[in-house]
């Protein structure tokens, strides 16, 4: 959907590439902006909601409104935040919210709060909310300085990134979008990118799929250990050959336009331990989890238990982002009780991580991670399922 | 070795400039293009959705 539809290139990428190579420097910006408005509004009419959804794009005039009023400091930073945080509750965590509130009012006794207006999962939200709440947060700490309103349109309704990132931040788009200009050597790594993109998603994750489609079908129920463990594997290869060619997509189309956009994966699976892993995998995203959450949470500032803590609550975090569901929140849990666990083990036993063979700890990364996806691709009651079929039959 | 194997699949993928793109080079992108554009075609169609776009 979206990248992989001949609409993105035909009505999107193409004309807005020749268009912001053909206007003058200081319009190009509104380029950007215009075709991210057009972007956000075909493809929310047609897959997110029909008229209401392609009515979400006021979010993004409201939000060019409001940073206006952000300063250095001021409380207006504070309420972007707020509202980003508003608009990320309200659309995709609300209906889960009153779901378990009512599950647990039935177990308790308690007065349900009755059914919950279904939202619906406007185009993105995860990704521009975070980028606005970088903004609103950095100005607040005094690390940008308010840039001119078609900037940051262009920033927050640059299409190639706004649905699925890499999670950008503007002191690193900004000056890039100035001084962008159309350089053939970088147009043909872009054009590569993108067909290399294609080709992954198309090739190699949709065949993964076959496999991995089948932890969510009535094989389960009858699968071998082997089996399951296969199928939680191809997930997790599924995934990354997903993921990471949406971010080449996003990526090249980026260098069509001049723009390099920071990347999103860096050889994840060949990580030798779990902290490596978060550092190469989905890397927009650790890092502004770090930035936003962990290091404001107080990082590895206040001993080893609050550590710990602050670890296990950012990973927390970063599954609940990833889905309203006990599932993400579940996936966020072991990442985060891994990383607690491996920074144990080196404080415990620092010459064994030392001079572990590199096979061996990628090999034990590359399991750890993949039993984890288990979490990723099946509800609750299937993970359970899965792991006692594996344990009992193994 | 495996450097070198990481280096040239980051160049078939579009992650590292191809450098001066002499005669035999432009030539051997082309080819690669037409490669990945007949993979593309020949696996396109089973219309599943990237997994992170409605996160």
């Amino acid at each position: 959907m979206i990248f992989n539809e001949l609409s993105y290139f035909a009505l999107f990428l193409l004309p807005a590439v020749v268009l912001f190579h053909t206007v003058p420097s200081r319009t190009r910006p509104w380029v950007i902006g215009f075709f991210g408005a057009a972007f956000f509004v075909y493809y929310g009419y047609l897959h997110f909601g029909g008229l209401w959804g392609a009515l979400c794009v006021l979010l993004f005039v409201w939000e060019m409104v409001t940073s206006r009023l952000y300063r250095p400091g001021s409380r207006w930073c504070l309420f972007g935040i707020a509202q980003a945080v508003a608009i990320l509750l309200v659309f995709k965590y609300l209906t889960f919210a009153v779901g378990s509130w009512n599950d647990l009012a039935a177990t308790l006794h308690l007065p349900p709060l009755g059914a919950a207006k279904r939202w619906l999962l406007h185009l993105g939200v995860s990704f521009f909310t975070f980028e606005f709440i970088h903004f609103a947060a950095d100005t607040y700490w005094g690390k940008l300085e308010r840039p001119p309103v078609g900037e940051y349109a262009a920033f927050i309704l640059f299409f190639p990134t706004m649905v699925a990132g890499p999670i950008k931040r503007f002191q690193d788009f900004g000056p890039k979008l100035k001084t962008a200009r159309f350089d053939p050597a970088l147009a043909s790594q872009g054009i590569t990118r993108i067909l290399v993109g294609l080709a992954k998603k198309h090739a190699i994750a949709d065949t993964f799929a076959l496999w991995a489609g089948r932890l969510n079908g009535p094989q389960l129920y009858t699968a071998h250990a082997h089996q399951i463990v296969a199928w939680i594997f191809a997930y997790g290869m599924q995934i990354y050959f997903d993921f990471s060619a949406y971010s080449d997509i996003a990526i090249g189309s980026g260098y069509l336009f001049g723009l390099t956009i920071p990347e999103n994966f860096n050889w994840p699976y060949g990580s030798q331990n779990i902290a490596e892993f978060w550092r190469r995998w989905h890397i927009s995203l650790s890092s502004w989890i770090r930035d936003y959450v962990y290091v404001p949470l107080g990082g590895s500032r206040l001993g080893r238990s609050r550590t710990a803590i602050n670890l296990i609550l950012a990973f927390t975090i970063s599954g609940l982002w990833h889905g309203a569901a006990y599932n993400f929140i579940a996936w966020g849990l072991w990442h985060g009780l891994l990383l607690v666990s491996y920074r144990r083990c080196c404080e415990s036993f620092p010459r064994l991580s030392a001079r572990m063979p590199k096979p061996v700890a990628v090999g034990l990364t590359f399991v750890a991670v993949n039993f984890g996806w288990a979490f990723f691709s099946m509800d609750i009651g299937r993970v359970v399922v899965a792991f006692s079929r594996i344990i009992r039959l193994a | 070795m495996i450097a070198r194997l990481v280096a040239f699949l980051e160049l078939l993928g579009g992650a590292r400039p191809l450098g001066g793109v002499t005669g035999s080079r432009r030539i051997a992108l082309g080819l690669w293009w037409c490669v990945l554009f007949f993979v593309i075609c020949a696996t396109i169609g089973r219309a599943t959705k990237f997994i992170y776009v409605d996160f």
